[in-house]
């Protein structure tokens, strides 16, 4: 079945954009996070053009682009698909702005744009997942997911107003158990689900164990539904309970990772499965720094912002940083050589795009992503500012590749060679 | 590979790579049976995963691969799930 061209690659090409914008934010943001300022706005807008704009509108794509793969089942509709993003987009871009410059009403206009454009996505979801050839441990975890968005985002609204008129009390417990509704429910859910397709595929890893997976899949919906209705209907003498089990489904998750890794048939690892091996060492660092964070709270801020850093840039932002080489190459692959692969000579996937410039943004993502949350934690500005730079480096790097990568189309058949860079502007490709 | 493989159909089939993996068919072991019969030739392949959206480039790569053979004018594809494919069935010096 195949993935749709247009769709997932304006998602792609947004959520390049955003990183980049995140990117260059963290060199400015950096110095207010060492200070202890987790929660100062350039931070925050920081952070939500990671969450929002590189993971999130990442993994919408993602899954428009995985659904007919792993389900067997294509998005419901293309049409809301594209009404979803022509919504999200901007109105991540207005939150983020307003909450850079100060602008309360452009920043709930944005959440109000994004938050509607993420229903839109969710129904579509939902539409689909009925469809599904049959209803395995990968629908599972994808119907989860989707339900925790929903619970995220009602409660990103909950904090909006909280932060008002202070409705629900303290505010560093709300925005904690916001942040981790989102990063858990949402993104190590997909994770989880999807690695479980993935993983094999890209590894050749086949035959691997399972069970951790599904455990980790149980620990982290467990966690988080107790986060959910922590607030309202059970004692907050349960928060540590809800903690244990989101560390818990995220060391299962990275068990089953290894387990992946270990059980590879591959002579060696490809360019993007060893950022995927980085992003996953910053996860169990974030595995280990979590509990600390949010016991010590507002007493220790700055280990708070570093905990918030290794998690969502490090562990779920290089995550799906390193996918991208996977994932935007095959899809060029399969709808601009796959059709005249047949007639003359084409590259293979991986041979779209230079594999020690993707070796350099490894380095550079990794040192810069550790680098931050070092100098964070010990709230050294000028080594947070060296992190950031380093992390930009390498984003400027992984950006230009996808970029190229996305311009890379056959020659004609009179041109001699065996292919050109798209020309400029050149209309987006629909499904075959 | 059951059934009489003559010809160049294999050699003809090794031809055909996976594009993501870089590895022909042959020695990935996704081809499971190869049968010819004067001028009509039948094989019966799998794909690494279910679903594989590389599903139809890599079909049409085997049907003109071994169209390609000498004598060969009729071509049958059957795709299999059973046995399931497994890395263990890539062919020990293929890489």
């Amino acid at each position: 079945m195949a993935p749709p061209f247009r769709l997932p690659g304006q998602h792609f090409a947004a959520a390049l954009g955003f990183l980049a914008l995140g990117a260059a934010g963290l060199f400015v943001a950096a110095p207010a996070a060492a200070d202890g300022g987790f929660a100062a706005l350039p931070v925050v807008g920081v952070v939500h053009l990671f969450t929002l704009g590189w993971i999130t509108t990442s993994i919408m794509g993602a899954l428009y682009q995985l659904l007919p793969v792993a389900l067997g089942a294509p998005i419901r509709s293309e049409t809301l698909g594209h009404a979803a993003f022509w919504l999200y987009v901007p109105g991540v871009l207005l939150l983020v702005g307003g909450l850079l410059v100060g602008r309360t009403l452009a920043s709930f206009a944005g959440a109000a744009a994004l938050g509607t454009g993420l229903l839109v996505f969710l129904v579509n979801l939902a539409a689909t997942l009925p469809a599904a050839r049959k209803r395995d441990f990968t629908w599972w975890c994808l119907a989860g997911a989707g339900l925790f968005l929903l619970t995220s985002l009602v409660l990103g609204v909950l904090l909006a107003a909280n932060l008002r008129w202070g409705i629900l009390g303290g505010r560093f417990l709300v925005v904690g158990l916001h942040m981790h509704i989102a990063a858990a429910g949402w993104v190590l859910m997909t994770m989880i689900g999807v690695s479980d397709r993935l993983m094999p595929m890209f590894l050749l890893s086949h035959g691997a164990p399972e069970l951790p997976g599904r455990l980790a899949a149980a620990l982290v919906a467990g966690g988080v539904t107790l986060l959910a209705v922590i607030h309202h209907m059970v004692p907050l003498s349960w928060l540590p309970v809800a903690g244990l089990l989101l560390a818990a489904g995220a060391a299962a998750f990275l068990v089953q990772s290894v387990l992946h890794y270990r059980a590879s048939r591959k002579p060696e690892l490809d360019p993007g499965m060893r950022l995927v091996a980085v992003s996953l060492v910053l996860l169990g660092a974030a595995v280990a720094m979590g509990p600390p964070a949010m016991i010590r709270g507002t007493a220790d801020p700055r280990l708070a912002a570093a905990y918030t850093a290794v998690l969502v840039i490090g562990g779920l932002g290089l995550f799906v940083a390193g996918h991208y080489y996977r994932i935007l190459p095959f899809l060029v692959w399969y709808h601009r050589f796959g059709p005249v692969a047949a007639e003359r000579d084409v590259p293979r996937v991986t041979e779209l795009f230079e594999h020690h410039l993707a070796t350099a943004a490894t380095v550079l993502l990794g040192l810069g992503a550790a680098g931050i949350t070092a100098a964070v934690w010990a709230g050294a500005a000028a080594a947070a500012r060296g992190g950031a730079l380093l992390f930009a480096a390498g984003t400027g790097v992984l950006v230009l590749q996808m970029w190229r990568v996305a311009r890379r189309r056959p020659a004609p058949v009179d041109g001699g060679g065996t292919e050109e860079p798209a020309a400029a502007g050149a209309a987006a490709e629909r499904s075959p | 590979m059951s059934g009489d493989p003559g010809g160049d159909v294999p050699a003809a089939l090794g031809e055909v790579v996976d594009p993501e993996l870089g590895l022909d068919v042959v020695s990935l072991g996704l081809i499971y049976g190869i049968e010819r019969s004067g001028d009509a030739v039948r094989v019966v392949h799998t794909l690494t995963t279910p679903g594989c959206p590389m599903e139809s480039h890599i079909t049409r790569g085997i049907r003109e691969a071994a169209r390609s053979v000498e004598g060969v004018t009729d071509v049958e594809t059957e795709l299999v799930w059973e046995p399931r494919w497994h890395p263990e069935m890539i062919a020990d010096d293929a890489w």
